[in-house]
């Protein structure tokens, strides 16, 4: 606890997302650095997966946390958690950008800038060689994310990346969550489709492919 | 249970996510007795370690601290004094947006700033704060913005038939609004006396800041009586003393009604 004036405040540590962005709309810079720390990553993750783009996650990231300052006053508590509006924000400025840029941008590196894919920033952090497959195995499963429609993608990164339940993706998005669950329905049908590998196509350790007699 | 109920079930099946129970039990009791079905549900459950592997990785992407650095650069370019201001340089903070659209913005914009100068002075220039009444001795009449440093009538010759009267800026300078040139002024339909050359009069003062040049062509001129400190208060420039005494005036009413100007009479 720290003294500020008249009253104690609670350190940003123990302060849930509500009272940081209170404190924030109130002037307190520590706040907001303890809210962006904190929630910085939830945007950032779903903006990437959602567009498959550094550049454009990160100026979403910027968007939305100035949108949160300038417009905190509207979020209301009983209607939900501060992660969801957030999420709600984030995805509703991915689908603006992505419509302006009209097709995802692949992880790739930008002139100028040292980007390091998502495969070897995987590759980087464990090495082991045995991680060289589940890498190009995320690798397939982005690709296929982000190959969805937006609207199917969305409910993919809600539903099973962030976890959300129907009705919180549903809060989110903005939409019945019968239609939630329907999209989400389809989506996975559609992933498994490219994803999981039938048996009878599936190749054997030493990359041979096995046929069915 | 049928396949294409067993379909919508089971990606929460595989989630494991809450169903009913006898539902549940009806989705995999199906699932045992039809191996398409079965299949899906199994490829299902494979999707979710997937899926599982792929939040995890991705799980721990972070913004870069450039991103920081940009936005407090852009919370510097907006912050009230109430916020934190921090100096950090400006940077734009959209770069997907094309030049072509940028330019589009701005011409909208000025278009749109166009289109509300115009409104607003279309709607000086139809909107009459004055009052409609017809004008007695005591009629309010709208005062003159204008501050008025002069007392002294000035004599000004005036034609009998009142026609090409004008209305010219007060001495002060100060309105600037307006002049009428060659104005057709009927004949008062009231019995107060016009100015004739047996009378002086000062110069109109302009009492609203709307001149309609229309209803000024086809007003009337009538002839009041005030009180002195009431053509004060209105603007018309002339001596405070004897507030009390009562003055004669010409008002130029427009053909809508409205006073626009302010001139008076001494016999």
């Amino acid at each position: 606890m720290k003294s500020t004036g008249h009253h104690l405040v609670r350190s940003p540590v123990g302060a849930t997302d509500e009272e940081l962005l209170d404190r924030t709309l109130q002037g307190d810079e520590e706040a907001f650095d303890a809210l962006y720390d904190r929630r910085e990553g939830l945007v950032y993750q779903f903006a990437m997966r959602m567009s498959g783009s550094s550049a454009l996650a990160e100026d979403v990231v910027q968007d939305v946390f100035l949108s949160l300052l300038r417009n905190g006053r509207c979020f209301d508590p009983s209607k939900g958690v501060l992660t969801n509006y957030l999420l709600g924000m984030t995805r509703n400025r991915v689908i603006t950008l992505l419509r302006r840029e009209r097709t995802y941008v692949p992880i790739q590196e930008e002139e100028g800038e040292q980007e390091i894919s998502l495969a070897e920033q995987i590759t980087i952090q464990t090495d082991p060689i045995g991680e060289i497959a589940r890498a190009e195995q995320v690798e397939k499963v982005r690709q296929a994310i982000l190959a969805l429609p937006v609207h199917y993608r969305e409910v993919v990164a809600l539903c099973n990346l962030e976890e959300l339940s129907y009705e919180e993706a549903a809060g989110v998005i903005g939409c019945p969550v019968g239609t939630v669950r329907s999209r989400l329905n389809r989506a996975r049908a559609i992933l498994a489709e490219k994803l999981i590998e039938k048996p009878e196509t599936a190749p054997n350790r030493e990359g041979q492919i096995a046929i069915v007699l | 249970m049928k396949c294409w109920e067993f379909r919508e079930l089971v990606s929460d099946l595989a989630c494991e996510r809450s169903l009913e129970d006898g539902a549940r039990k009806r989705a995999f009791s199906h699932a045992a007795e039809c191996e398409p079905c079965g299949r899906q549900l199994s490829d299902q459950r494979r999707l979710n370690r997937e899926l599982l592997v792929f939040a995890e990785a991705t799980g721990k992407m972070r913004a870069s601290s450039k991103a920081r650095e940009r936005l407090r650069a852009a919370i510097a370019e907006t912050a009230t004094p109430a916020q934190v201001i921090s100096t950090a340089p400006v940077i734009s903070i959209d770069r997907y947006r094309k030049p072509v659209a940028r330019q589009w913005s701005f011409a909208a914009a000025a278009a749109l700033l166009a289109i509300s100068a115009v409104s607003i002075l279309l709607w000086q220039k139809t909107s009459s704060p004055a009052v409609r009444a017809p004008i007695d001795t005591a009629t309010t009449l709208i005062p003159s913005p204008t501050p008025a440093p002069t007392e002294k009538l000035s004599p000004s010759p005036e034609p009998r038939n009142l026609e090409s009267m004008s209305l010219r800026k007060t001495r002060s300078g100060g309105l600037g609004a307006y002049a009428v040139r060659r104005n057709r002024i009927r004949a008062a339909e009231t019995s107060r006396n016009l100015a004739s050359s047996a009378e002086t009069a000062s110069e109109f003062v302009p009492l609203t800041l709307a001149a309609d040049e229309r209803a000024i062509e086809n007003g009337t001129i009538v002839r009041i009586k005030a009180p002195r400190a009431r053509l004060i208060a209105m603007g018309v420039p002339i001596r405070a003393e004897n507030e009390a005494e009562t003055i004669n005036a010409d008002v130029m009413l427009g053909d809508n009604g409205v006073a626009y100007a302010i001139r008076v009479v001494r016999e």
